[in-house]
């Protein structure tokens, strides 16, 4: 990762309009603190941009749209977009502040780099691109690539949101269904083998009856903040139904489930205790290699579970 | 997505974190978060750190680096808002956490601590640090629990050249706070000086978390003149 110089030594805002930026040369950032690093010095410079304008243009604009309108990442749509346009100008550097509903501000360096004490204007500035030195106006539409970036960032955030379940922050039920394909996938092609739990909450409808909805949201909420703090990388959590979770835990014996389950009941700092579950669990590809039957084995176990408590004595 | 792509992402979404950037360090992916005065419910540095273990199947170290508006803009803003940004300090305070870039230039000289990180299954316990853009890394038995964060915080300013050879006289847990953070206090002694120890007090996301911060406090006075 390329690991630049500020861009605060000579903050230059090419976004028209912008407050405080500017165009053209004669700002801080411009020749003065180097110029574009070109052999032939500014002319060369110049020169070289106005060649590869239309090279820009495309990696820059037109290769950000298509991104995304692809499945590719916003963020690393606005990375490749920076770097291209670093790349091409031979800039030392480039920025692009965002303003997102719900994330605020948003800064992004070239080079996916982190913020250098000088760059801290940045956290203050108005949303733009900035550069370093300053981008001279070659006809390079700095208000499209801002506008195509505030889309890629946009497009992630709703593709976050249709993936998660909002109230718990776990995978949903569509993009646990996907997951769990792309796990079994695996597990028969490469005989990586994993745990299917399917867990159900035993006392929810007697919370929401007893204390209201919100209180029944709240142990969700909670209970979705248990499961990640449970996780491995590589495990997977999602609200598969009102009270309904499943998890993926791959290279994982279902002997081991107790215990992980047991440190989700026991994780500390809650403000109440973790509701009272049931779980039953499968193994792929030991006890089944297809969705439904997998599925249907956990389910299976999970019911006898909570049969078994309803025989407990209270 | 890439898992980088979706760690990043999780990491933006975070409330009042403005800016994600990631460097490497050995085998380490370096994690570093600007984090503004807004008030989360649960501190930013518990958080990401949760959820880059979660999409890192390497070590990883979450830097939170909190800044503020400058003097000027806080005098334009509302009691209410003045009193949330004394918050945030008190609470960089408290953790320790980076904020070195807005401070003074005599708290830019002391070391941040980047990360904690225990490993069990080695029994090794490692205290990351930088100053001034250059990293160490302290080492301990992670069985020596905060002791060891202690040690290993140490070893980690020794890294950076301190001549001072101070040894962990003790170091205790005081109290769970309800924001989950841990308040830890340690006693240093240094062989140069006759009976004086040098106390710490910090909070943290963890008791060793806490107890590598305290070190730090500790160490404060004589870091100074040391590095």
């Amino acid at each position: 990762m390329p690991q630049s110089a500020g861009l605060g030594r000579g903050l230059a805002a090419i976004l028209p309009g912008a407050p405080g930026g500017q165009t053209g040369s004669a700002q801080a950032g411009g020749p003065q603190t180097g110029g574009p690093q070109t052999g032939g010095a500014h002319v060369g410079g110049r020169e070289t941009v106005r060649d590869s304008r239309s090279g820009v243009l495309r990696v820059v604009t037109e290769d950000l749209a298509a991104g995304v309108a692809s499945s590719e990442s916003g963020i690393a749509l606005i990375y490749k977009a920076l770097d291209a346009l670093v790349e091409q100008f031979r800039l030392d550097d480039a920025a692009v502040v965002l303003e997102e509903p719900g994330m605020g501000r948003q800064v992004f360096c070239a080079g996916r780099r982190p913020l250098g004490s000088d760059d801290e204007e940045l956290l203050t500035a108005p949303p733009g691109l900035y550069t370093q030195p300053a981008l001279e106006d070659h006809g390079f539409d700095r208000s499209l690539m801002l506008s195509l970036c505030v889309l890629a960032l946009r497009l992630d955030v709703l593709r976050y949101d249709a993936w998660h379940d909002p109230l718990t922050g776990l995978y949903d039920r569509r993009s646990f269904d996907r997951l769990l394909e792309m796990a079994i996938a695996r597990s028969n092609r490469y005989g990586w083998s994993f745990s299917l739990v399917m867990i159900d909450l035993d006392d929810l409808k007697a919370i929401n009856d007893a204390e209201g909805h919100p209180s029944g949201d709240e142990v969700l909420r909670q209970l979705g903040e248990r499961f990640r703090r449970a996780l491995r990388f590589g495990d997977n959590a999602a609200r598969i139904g009102g009270d309904e979770f499943a998890m993926i835990l791959p290279n994982t014996e279902p002997d081991l489930v107790p215990a992980l389950l047991e440190r989700v009941r026991r994780a500390p700092g809650f403000s109440r205790d973790c509701p009272r579950f049931s779980f039953g669990v499968a193994q792929c590809p030991a006890e089944a290699s297809e969705m439904e039957e997998l599925v249907r084995i956990a389910d299976e176990r999970l019911y006898e579970a909570k049969g078994r408590k309803g025989e407990e004595p209270v | 997505m890439t898992s980088l792509d979706d760690l990043e992402l999780e990491l933006r979404k975070l409330p009042g974190v403005h800016a994600a950037g990631f460097d490497e360090l050995d085998d380490m992916l370096v994690v570093q978060l600007h984090v503004g005065p807004e008030r989360a419910e649960q501190p930013v540095p518990v958080s990401a750190t949760r959820i880059a273990a979660r999409h890192s199947d390497r070590p990883v170290t979450v830097e939170v680096v909190r800044w503020r508006p400058a003097p000027a803009a806080v005098a334009t803003q509302s009691p209410a808002a003045a009193i949330d940004l004394q918050a945030v300090d008190e609470d960089r305070t408290a953790t320790g956490l980076a904020g070195g870039e807005t401070a003074d230039t005599t708290e830019s000289r002391r070391p941040r601590l980047l990360a904690v990180l225990a490993f069990p299954d080695t029994d090794e316990l490692e205290v990351h640090l930088i100053l001034e853009g250059r990293r160490t890394i302290g080492r301990a038995a992670a069985s020596l629990g905060l002791v060891g964060a202690v040690e290993a915080t140490i070893d980690a300013v020794r890294g950076l050249g301190a001549r001072i050879e101070p040894r962990a006289r003790w170091a205790r847990a005081l109290e769970d706070s309800d924001d989950e953070r841990v308040l830890v206090a340690v006693a240093l002694e240094h062989d140069d000086e006759d009976a004086v120890l040098h106390y710490g007090l910090a909070a943290g996301a963890s008791p060793i978390d806490a107890a590598a911060r305290s070190t730090l406090d500790a160490l404060n006075r004589r870091l100074a003149q040391a590095l």
